[in-house]
């Protein structure tokens, strides 16, 4: 991993589009802006890892026995895309 | 162009092409997955499934995140709104991915990555919101109702 020493109001750059700007730091908090093209998503990575696990549980756990979803509504009906 | 599909859960599905909703980026932690079918839940209830095409074992239920969280609000930054030609994130249909528990009243909506669906294009995007107020395990019943 490279790791390069930053000061406030100082910027790196990854590729031609994307800056990192530290903006404040204080105690063992920093805050950084960020500016990416449209395409590029950004986002805290433990938000990011929590709904991908997210997504691993609810794919697993979609009852197969639709049956299972009968509590959960009245009637039924033939599927239908949308 | 007509599509078979053989699902674990709704058996042969014949769709049309244009049926497909297409998400560029996939659902997170299934990238290769990009094109679904949203099909109401057979049982009814305020649920629908999104049925992956390429994976028919993979299937998620969703939701109208209002009909449990009246008061939920998502908020789209603009550059999630481009991957799916949305001009206005107000034309964007909102939805939430629910996991079913095994008791169904302990089942839960994920509010923080909800799936916003570009209903004239058929393109969807599962976006990450920024909002401490939102995680990804909301009770859909109240504790101890149901």
């Amino acid at each position: 991993m490279l790791v390069l020493t930053r000061g406030t109001n100082q910027t790196i750059m990854i590729g031609d589009e994307v800056e990192i700007t530290i903006v404040e730091v204080r105690g063992d908090k920093v805050r950084l802006g960020i500016s990416a093209p449209a395409s590029v998503r950004v986002h805290r990575k433990e938000v990011y890892e929590a709904i991908r696990e997210a997504n691993r549980e609810a794919a697993a756990a979609a009852p197969v026995d639709l049956a299972a979803l009968q509590g959960l509504g009245p009637g039924f009906a033939p599927p239908k895309p949308v | 162009m007509t599509l078979k599909l053989d699902t674990p859960r709704f058996g042969t599905l014949e769709v049309q092409e244009s049926e497909l909703i297409t998400f560029p980026d996939g659902m997170l932690g299934f990238p290769e997955l990009k094109q679904y079918l949203l099909l109401d839940n057979p049982g009814g209830g305020p649920f629908k499934w999104l049925q992956s095409v390429q994976m028919p074992a993979i299937a998620f239920v969703v939701a109208d995140p209002l009909v449990f969280f009246p008061d939920y609000r998502v908020s789209i930054r603009r550059e999630d709104l481009g991957p799916i030609k949305l001009e206005d994130a107000a034309h964007g249909f909102v939805l939430a991915v629910l996991t079913i528990r095994p008791n169904v009243t302990e089942s839960t909506a994920n509010l923080s990555g909800p799936v916003i669906i570009n209903v004239k294009e058929r393109l969807a995007r599962q976006v990450v919101l920024n909002d401490a107020a939102y995680h990804t395990r909301h009770r859909l019943a109240p504790e101890g109702g149901g």
